[in-house]
């Protein structure tokens, strides 16, 4: 048996990470790898995006595509992971599902708002306006607001178990809202441009391009797992230490505890 | 002409800026947020407040 297996004992099943201990030994193990792995994405990707060209119609404002994009793939691809979450949830009531979900809000809320103020930066000098109320934007606004309803309704109900229900369904009517961001470039007359990476008839963009912004695509989505895991890592030490106040809350009111 | 000359310059810098920022700003976060709950993890068992499977 590995050196791995054998500290954490994985069997080929969810059900394996089921188990918070194991959880955490496995995150304990895994951090470091990908920190390394996001690190040199990281490199990677600006050292592309840097030494690309201008565009001949933006000039060099076409290097902010190389962080919106991202940003915005990230923070819809959040949101699917929670959608996923709100289903371990409901369906098959994981232990650690509505602490995925939970973990993934704040993270999400953040690239989400990455996602809008790198957009709008890149708007003003190439649209004129630093915002229009046009169906993207308008719709990836509202995935921000779903974001910060979502984490105000965890910060509003204490107990963790009966706040997973509400969350999971909260999370899981907000979904409208994904393909309505993807395809509203399709079925509105909008300011933003249509899609030009993932098309039926493939990617329009060139490849000097199209390189540096998937190398950046996948050190943004490395950084949002190991981020992830150790935002998910922190709700079960904060589940934990809740747990431990009320025990012995309820032990100093039985007298129990001198 | 250089960089810095570029009529875009600021729209450029001030993205990745902020972009540094918040991405910065979330690792701080979740390393602050670990460190804090496990202080009070050692500091709850350091008073014998533990959990059942740690109990020996």
């Amino acid at each position: 048996m590995s050196d791995i297996t054998s500290k954490i004992a994985v069997r080929p099943s969810l059900g394996a990470l089921a188990n918070p201990t194991r959880f955490l030994n496995l995150v304990r193990i895994l951090l470091p790898w990908l920190w390394v792995v996001t690190i040199a994405l990281f490199i990677a990707g600006l050292w592309l995006s840097f030494a690309a060209p201008e565009d001949y119609q933006q000039g060099r404002t076409v290097r902010i595509m190389f962080i919106h994009v991202p940003s915005v793939w990230v923070a819809m691809f959040a949101y699917m992971v929670m959608v996923s979450s709100a289903l371990g949830v409901l369906v098959w009531r994981h232990p650690l599902a509505d602490v995925a979900a939970r973990a993934a809000a704040p993270l999400g809320a953040a690239f989400t708002f990455l996602g809008l103020i790198t957009g709008s930066i890149w708007g003003k000098p190439m649209w004129g306006t630093w915002w229009v109320w046009d169906a993207r934007l308008t719709s990836f606004l509202v995935l921000l607001i779903i974001y910060l309803g979502l984490i105000a309704l965890w910060r509003a109900i204490e107990e963790p178990a009966a706040a997973a229900r509400p969350a999971a369904v909260f999370i899981l009517i907000g979904a409208i809202n994904v393909p309505i961001i993807k395809f509203s470039v399709d079925w509105w007359n909008t300011l933003h441009q249509p899609a030009s990476v993932f098309r039926a008839d493939g990617p329009t963009l060139s490849p000097e391009f199209l390189w540096p912004l998937m190398v950046m695509a996948l050190a943004y989505s490395m950084l949002f797992l190991t981020l992830h895991l150790m935002t998910m890592r922190n709700e079960i030490l904060r589940r934990r230490i809740r747990s431990l106040q009320i025990t012995t809350a309820r032990r100093a009111e039985r007298g129990q505890v001198e | 002409m250089s960089m810095f000359d570029d009529k875009y310059f600021a729209y450029v810098t001030s993205s990745y800026g902020i972009t540094l920022l918040v991405l910065a700003g979330m690792v701080l976060w979740a390393r602050a947020q670990f460190k804090s709950r496990t202080a009070k993890l050692d500091e709850m068992e350091k008073l014998g407040i533990t959990r059942r499977s740690q109990k020996r």
